[in-house]
Formats: C-alpha cells, sequence, structure tokens
C-alpha cells in the first residue's frame, strides 16, 4: 500500500485554464499544473454529487466517480486515458486526467461541413485500430465500457487514441450483471447493441464491439449510422421498447432472421419485431453510397455489424483484420498523413470557477442530457 | 499476471508499525478491533443480503484502512459503515446509509447468531426491548455524517487503491481446471476464504487472490477426501512455503475467532473513540497496579 498523502486542494495545484464540458455525472475543466517545470496540461474531472431525492445534499461519492476512480486507477494502456491523481476535498472528488485535444464527435463535426472532405483512409484506419486496441486491452482485463460513442472516444494532438469515460464501465466477472441495477443508466441510444433493444439483460463483450462498429460507420460516413429517435421512460418501473432505434437498424441491415441470429427468437422483446416490414441487408448499398470503397473496410463494417453478438468481431479478431495489414500502411499518430489542423478544443471562460457547487449554472444551456447531440461549437 | 487479478499489498515497515501501535495501542488490542470491525461488516452484509463479493471488498478496504491510519483517531464502527457503504457501491449494491446503521444497530444491541451480538441467552433476549435497536432520527444524523466522513477518510487514506480483488472466483476456475469441481469442495473452500478476511495475519493484505484460493482449495480438498495432482499449486504460481503459510494462518482462524469472541464480551464493545479511551486507560491503570 501506498503511504497516507496528506490533504491537498484541487486549486493549490492546479490553474484553471477553462470551462470544457458539463456531462451527465460532472463537468471538466482544462487546468496547468502549478509545479515549476511541469508543462503538461490536463482535463479535471469534478463530480456532482449524487442526489437522494429531490433534495441536493451530500450523500457521499458517486457510484460513476467510484467505478471510474476504481477503474482508472488500475488500468494502464496507451490507447486508454491516463488518470493523473485524484483530488478529495470536502464533499467533492476531482478526478485529473491528461488532457486530449481532440474527440471523435469533433472530427467528424468538423469534417461534415459541406466543403469540407471526408476523413482521410489512413485517419480512419488508425483511429479504429487503436480504438480496437484501447477496447482489446479493457476486455483482456474484464472491463466492459458500455458507453462507447464518439463523445467518450479522445485523440491527443500527437494523434493517439484516448478511451476515456469510464463512468458506466464494470468488471464482468459476474457475467450475469443486470444493466438496470444499481443507478440508473443514460447511455445514448445510437450505438445500442440490437440484443439489448431486444430486451437483453445482461452486458457482453460483444455490445461494445457493437459501438465500435456504429463508430467505424460514423467516421466513413460523418453522420451517426443508426440515428434513431429515443423513446422516454413513461413509468418509471418499465423500460421502453426503443422502436424508432430497431426501425433504423433494420433499414439498413434488414431483419434480424433467425437464420441470421438464432438466439433472437430467445430475446425477451423478440415479438416486436413483428411490428416490422420485412426488408434486406443494403449495408454495402450504403457503405458505397457514403463513398467509401475499400471492400476489406466493409468486410469488417459488417463483421462488428453482426446482428449475432455470438458472431461479432471480437476485439482481438478485428484487430487482426485484413483491412488493418493491406493497403495503406497503418500508422499509430492518426494525423500522420494529415494535411488540415483540426480546431482546437474550445475553452470557456465564463465558468470556470471550479470550486463553486455547479448542479445548475447560468450562462450556457443546459447540455447535459442530449447525449452525444450536445456540445460543440468550433473556435 | 493482469493488473486486476492482484491487490496492493502491505509493506514489512506497515506491518511491523501500525498507526495505531504508534499511537498507543496495544498490538492485541488492534488485532481484536480489527476482528470486531470485519466481523461486523461480514453480519451486518448477511442481514442486508448482500453478496460475499460486497462483504469482502468491505473488509478489505477496512483493513487497508488502518494499516494506515490510527483507531485512535478514527474509531470503529464509523469506519466499519463507511467501508461498507463504498463496497456496495463499488460492486454495483448500492447501499443507502440508513439501512446499514439500522442493521448494525440491531446486531450490536439484540442478540443474534454473530459473534459481535450480545450471547444469545434467555435472560438477553427478554431484555431487548424495540428502544435499543431503534435508531432515532437525531442518532441517524449523527451516524450518517461520520459515515460519510469515514468514506472519504478511507478513500484518501488508501490512495484511492478501491480495487480489490477476489480469490472466490479463483478457486472455482482452479478446481475447474483441475477437474475437481465438487459442490462440497467448493463450500468448503469459500468458507476458509471467508475465514481468512479475519485472521490476525491479514492474509488478504500479505498474499495476493491467487494464493489465497490456492490454500483454501488446497484445504477444502484435502479435507473433503479430494485427490489433487501432486505439486498442482505451481501451476497458478504459488510455491510450497508460502502455501504452508497460509495453511497454517487458515486454519487457524477458528481458534483465534473463539478467543476474540471472549475478549471482546470481556472488553464490552470498543466502537467509539470514548469507549477506547476508556479501555486504554483501564490497561495503564492496571498495568501500573502490576508494576507496584
Ligand atoms: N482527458 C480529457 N481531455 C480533454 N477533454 C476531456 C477529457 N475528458 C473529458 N473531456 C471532455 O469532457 C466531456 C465529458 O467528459 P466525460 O465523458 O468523462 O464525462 P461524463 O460526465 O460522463 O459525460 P457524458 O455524460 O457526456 O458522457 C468529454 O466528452 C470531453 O469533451
Ligand atoms: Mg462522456
Amino acid at each position: 500500500m501506498p503511504p497516507y498523502r496528506s490533504k491537498v486542494r484541487v486549486l493549490d495545484r492546479y490553474q484553471i485554464i477553462g470551462f470544457i464540458s458539463s456531462g451527465t455525472y460532472g463537468r471538466v475543466y482544462k487546468a496547468r499544473s502549478k509545479l515549476a517545470g511541469n508543462t503538461k496540461e490536463f482535463a479535471i474531472k469534478k463530480f456532482k454529487p449524487d442526489k437522494e431525492g429531490e433534495i441536493i445534499q451530500y450523500t457521499g461519492i458517486s457510484q460513476s466517480a467510484c467505478r471510474e476512480m476504481a477503474l482508472c486507477s488500475e488500468l494502464g494502456h496507451e490507447n486508454i486515458i491516463h488518470l493523473h491523481e485524484i483530488i478529495l476535498e470536502d464533499k467533492c472528488i476531482y478526478m485529473v486526467f491528461e488532457y486530449a485535444e481532440h474527440d471523435l464527435l469533433q472530427i467528424v463535426h468538423f469534417h461534415s461541413h459541406p466543403e469540407r472532405r471526408l476523413i482521410p483512409e489512413a485517419t480512419v484506419k488508425s483511429i479504429l485500430w487503436q480504438l480496437l486496441n484501447g477496447v482489446s486491452y479493457l476486455h483482456q482485463n474484464w472491463v466492459l465500457h458500455r458507453d462507447l460513442k464518439p463523445a467518450n472516444i479522445m485523440v491527443t494532438a500527437a494523434g493517439e487514441v484516448k478511451i476515456g469515460d469510464l463512468g458506466l464501465a464494470r468488471l464482468f466477472w459476474k457475467p450475469l450483471q443486470s444493466l438496470y441495477t444499481g443507478d440508473k443508466v443514460v447511455v445514448t441510444i445510437w450505438y445500442r447493441a440490437p440484443e439489448l433493444l431486444l430486451g437483453s439483460k445482461h452486458y457482453t463483450a460483444a455490445i461494445d464491439l457493437w459501438a465500435v462498429g456504429c463508430i467505424f460507420a460514423e467516421l466513413l460516413a460523418l453522420r451517426p449510422i443508426f440515428k434513431g429517435e429515443e423513446a422516454k421512460m413513461e413509468k418509471k418501473s418499465t423500460v421502453p421498447f426503443q422502436r424508432n432505434q430497431m426501425q433504423k437498424i433494420i433499414e439498413i441491415l434488414g431483419m434480424p432472421t433467425k437464420e441470421r441470429w438464432p438466439g433472437v427468437v430467445q430475446q425477451p422483446e423478440f415479438g416486436q419485431l413483428n411490428g416490422f416490414k420485412p426488408s434486406p441487408n443494403v449495408l454495402e448499398g450504403w457503405y458505397h453510397q457514403i463513398g467509401a470503397t475499400n471492400a476489406l473496410g466493409f468486410q469488417l463494417l459488417s463483421g462488428l455489424l453482426n446482428y449475432d453478438p455470438t458472431q461479432r468481431l471480437t476485439a482481438q479478431a478485428a484487430l487482426e483484420h485484413p483491412y488493418f495489414t493491406e493497403g495503406a500502411k497503418l500508422t499509430l499518430n492518426a494525423f500522420e498523413s494529415q494535411s488540415v489542423e483540426y480546431p482546437h478544443r474550445r475553452v470557456s471562460q465564463e465558468d470556470n470557477d471550479i470550486s463553486l457547487p455547479g448542479t445548475k449554472r447560468s450562462g450556457l444551456p443546459d447540455d447535459s442530457l442530449g447525449g452525444s447531440r450536445k456540445r460543440i461549437k468550433e473556435g | 499476471m493482469v493488473s486486476l487479478l492482484c491487490n496492493p499489498l502491505a509493506t514489512a515497515e506497515q506491518l511491523a508499525s501500525s498507526p495505531s501501535l504508534s499511537d498507543g495501542v496495544p498490538a492485541d488490542l488492534e488485532t481484536t478491533l480489527r476482528w470486531a470491525g470485519c466481523t461486523l461488516i461480514q453480519s451486518a452484509g448477511i442481514l442486508l443480503q448482500l453478496p460475499q463479493k460486497t462483504i469482502a471488498t468491505a473488509s478489505i478496504l477496512f483493513q487497508r484502512f488502518y494499516l494506515l491510519s490510527s483507531l485512535r483517531a478514527y474509531p470503529l464502527l464509523p469506519t466499519v459503515h463507511g467501508a461498507l457503504y463504498l463496497s456496495t457501491k463499488l460492486t454495483e449494491h448500492p447501499t443507502k446509509p440508513r439501512d446499514i446503521i439500522n442493521v448494525t444497530t440491531y446486531l450490536l444491541s439484540c442478540p443474534s447468531p454473530s459473534p459481535i451480538s450480545p450471547p444469545p441467552s434467555k435472560a438477553a433476549v427478554a431484555a431487548v426491548t424495540p428502544e435499543q435497536y431503534y435508531v432515532s432520527e437525531s442518532t441517524y444524523y449523527t451516524a450518517r455524517t461520520a459515515l460519510l466522513a469515514a468514506e472519504t477518510q478511507i478513500l484518501r487514506a488508501t490512495g484511492f487503491q478501491t480495487a480489490v480483488s477476489l480469490p472466490y472466483t479463483l478457486a472455482i476456475n482452479y478446481l475447474q481446471a483441475l477437474d475437481a469441481l465438487d459442490g462440497a469442495v467448493v463450500r468448503r473452500a469459500f468458507g476458509y476464504l471467508t475465514d481468512a478476511l479475519v485472521s490476525p495475519g491479514l492474509l488478504y493484505l500479505t498474499h495476493q487472490p491467487n494464493s489465497l484460493a490456492v490454500a483454501a482449495v488446497y484445504l477444502a480438498a484435502r479435507e473433503e477426501g479430494v485427490k489433487l495432482p501432486g505439486g498442482w499449486w505451481e501451476v497458478f504460481d504459488v510455491e510450497r512455503e508460502e502455501l504452508g503459510f497460509l495453511v497454517v494462518g487458515m486454519k487457524g482462524v477458528t481458534e483465534f475467532v473463539e478467543k476474540q469472541v471472549k475478549v471482546w464480551r470481556r472488553e464490552g464493545g470498543l466502537w467509539g473513540v470514548d469507549e477506547l479511551e476508556m479501555a486504554l486507560e483501564r490497561r495503564r491503570v492496571l498495568e501500573e497496579a502490576m508494576e507496584e
């Protein structure tokens, strides 16, 4: 065990450069170390306290902070965001991460301007490989991320992919851990695997790989491949069937039939599929229509977006796919062959007092509900 | 080995001079207090219907904490509460402070099968009134504040090393690998692993989960008459010497517990600062009397 560490305050150690973003679980600030000679930049995540009922009172460290803390301090990999330290002040917990200048949401957004072009293939390849490399590391360590989406995948100025936001991640020692136990889960539905949409209660590694497939498609198409509208929870106890999201998937991948996915009949919400018109798999057409040409890329994409979770590619298998070995050479700097320079992360000066309680703030619109539809204004 | 299968262990210096010892708590008393804390965690966990993984995690956090902090500065009961509260969140079984506090209050005031409760004599049962285990709003509020402060203390003291890996699943894996998966052996091995949580040798702070699992499987198989191939433990990276040490440590727990129950009943429940200070004072007086 490390020796006892004395109490420090976040502002003793760090100078806040500005406010980056407000998420479900907290607020993120950009900061610089006050230590002489340390020129590195950091992202400090300040966790919101958990609420007990409607009254906001301190009820201890939030569960999400607990998870992120326990996992991040154990994990160490070049494609997982590095946790530098944790600072605990009275009733407030701060996690200090290495700073990443970009994220995939921002990169996709930058390219999706009409006058701009597709993301170069070498960049997509590098990002996807590094992403899979990080996911493979997590899975080897029995960690499921559970919230992979472009906003949570960061890229440093040096073009290294860093998977972030392990606030929902869980160990899967106990594979029968239900999705809905414990706290409520607020995951964007666009990256949600079909088995979850059909009521499967159990998270598996394959669910993260579906999300990777969606992200791969988004890097190519510059828009989410399955952009469904979320059905809101009506009653507290029942989880609604996400019909629209399922519809979007079926429009491109066709019906999940018994032939393609033998286990589909055992899904709790299998009956819901009767409400959809049978349609064919048009993924290949979609792939060409968005301007992609690499046949191996298509093969890899279909392997990741396989309906059957047991046949879906694993992270390790995907890393070994010929897509990465044939054609343009794989680089570990995603921007190596890039001529464009991506805008820096926008940092706001208005709301950068890290010591304020900050559950509701003024000025900026409340973007804590929008999943990945939030944020991003180019700076 | 993969990082998530290892635990941070106590260093030799940490074991040799605990903060409580330096703070004037005699070593034998510290051992008793640690036992009491872990026993309360285990019993409360059972009443709260928490899985063993949650209970074991709480015990290990509790033990790690007192490796780094003094029992005089941080009294026992709030630490038990804080460790339980934190571990329920870490293991996906979030439990309200209220439930934790209710359950420990009950266990400490009413006779129960737990060795930490008053002994279940007829007279004792008759003497219990609901007032004794009713937690009033003001008592609850004080206990809750202490629980939350203890949670923070545990995190800070342990340097946020909250990840705990446990040997239970490993024990099953090993038995499976040895083609000796048998219900009776598993139950016995789990029993040893749970016993080891209260061991005076702080086995979970001095040995990695694979070694603990091997030792528990070794004992369980031997006692159930299941033969395993010679030298099998080496396959799971455990040396004979360590195995021998752990076997003795695990076997000794039953006797240790019997002794602690007596000591604890004599001392009379040292859960708070005042009670501990009084016990220390009693010892001082006794020692002086002996010297004269
Ligand atoms: N290390 C970092 N470097 C730079 N920016 C970061 C870093 N970590 C997080 N951010 C920014 O802050 C945002 C929110 O962080 P994070 O996803 O960890 O928090 P969250 O509360 O879980 O948010 P959400 O609910 O949006 O997922 C990220 O999407 C990213 O824009
Ligand atoms: Mg996020």
